[in-house]
């Protein structure tokens, strides 16, 4: 079982000292996360630039730059898989929540906190975060195994005709020549689409046997 | 200013100055934390208390809303209904930037607040001697 919750990083966001500082301490006790706070938007650009951080926590309203504002800064560089944030709000700010998840935060929370309560969430989270990185590594492994079988079988066919034209003693023959053109076109042309599907987001597989997958480059 | 220009608060309708019971009940295993944060709280409050004073002196209603905003997140950790619910009006005032009585609803959350204080201080005694 993956222990989600060890070694991980919160930042506190809250422009309140004392909310801050409580939250702070409630999360070292409860579960000896790493905290790092900030008192305001900026400060929380600045940590993220620099500190690896796995969820915030983070008050709605603030001075200066407002909760939701940060929230839509934060979201273009991270979705909400990769940083997972969750709101802290007054029970009565009840639009701003709708405001903030439709603006990408992950969940919210209310005033007064209940520490079970905030354990709970971030506990899914985090590990919501972390099925989603495993589900990343598994894509991309099976993309990597994919293209190393479509390397290997669209360049091995037209590569053994190659080399049996080269060893034919029949290689003065303008037939004997042409096929090994030919199949030295279908190498360069394979390679050129290859690239081609390597520089779209996506890439369809198709069927190889086995239960194998290729990559569809036609 | 009538209460209807305010919209619908979903405070917890209580008029206990400070809930001890409901508040210890979230510190379940973390009691050292409990008594921590109450001292904690004590010495910031009169600096919560001036932020709002200077900006109802000033009518300045953005920060009249931010400070009022702030103490009302910090005494809803006290379940500290009565003082809650005087904040969260003056948060309404900054906000609607109507101050017309601020000042007045402002008094009433400084005597509320002195029950509260006296009620975290008696609060805490106990513990101490205990």
């Amino acid at each position: 079982m993956i222990d989600c919750m060890a070694n991980k990083t919160i930042l506190v966001v809250d422009d309140s000292e004392f909310d801050r500082s409580l939250l702070a301490k409630a999360l070292l006790r409860k579960n000896n996360f790493n905290v790092i706070e900030a008192n305001n938007g900026e400060q929380c650009f600045e940590i993220l630039e620099t500190k690896p951080v796995h969820l915030i926590l983070m008050d709605i309203m603030m001075p200066g730059i407002y909760g939701t504002q940060v929230l839509l800064k934060i979201r273009e560089k991270f979705n909400p898989m990769e940083l997972p944030i969750i709101m802290v709000t007054s029970k009565a700010d009840a639009s701003d929540v709708v405001g903030s998840l439709q603006s990408g935060a992950n969940d919210y929370i209310t005033k007064p906190v209940n520490f079970e309560v905030m354990m709970s969430r971030i506990s899914t989270h985090l590990k919501l975060a972390e099925i989603s990185e495993e589900m990343s590594k598994l894509k991309e492994m099976a993309a990597l195994g994919a293209m190393i079988r479509t390397y290997n079988h669209e360049i091995n066919n037209p590569l053994a005709i190659a080399i049996g034209c080269l060893n034919s003693s029949l290689l003065k023959d303008e037939r004997a020549v042409d096929r090994l053109k030919a199949a030295l076109w279908r190498i360069a042309d394979i390679v050129k689409k290859i690239q081609v599907v390597t520089e779209k987001k996506e890439v369809e597989f198709q069927e190889c046997g086995n239960s194998n997958k290729m990559i569809k480059i036609k | 200013m009538s209460k209807k220009e305010f919209p619908e608060s979903d405070l917890p309708l209580t008029h206990l100055a400070f809930d001890g019971e409901a508040y210890l009940a979230n510190f379940s295993d973390m009691e050292d934390l409990a008594y921590e944060a109450i001292d904690s709280f004590l010495s910031i409050l009169p600096s919560l208390i001036f932020e709002i004073e200077s900006a109802i002196q000033s009518q300045n209603a953005v920060s009249l809303e931010i400070s009022a905003h702030t103490l009302k997140g910090n005494l809803s950790n006290f379940y500290a209904g009565s003082s809650e619910l005087l904040a969260w009006q003056l948060e309404q005032m900054g906000h609607g930037k109507i101050m017309d009585s601020a000042h007045r609803i402002f008094q009433e959350l400084k005597i509320e607040l002195s029950r509260f204080s006296n009620d975290l201080k008696e609060f805490a005694a106990v513990r101490k001697i205990a």
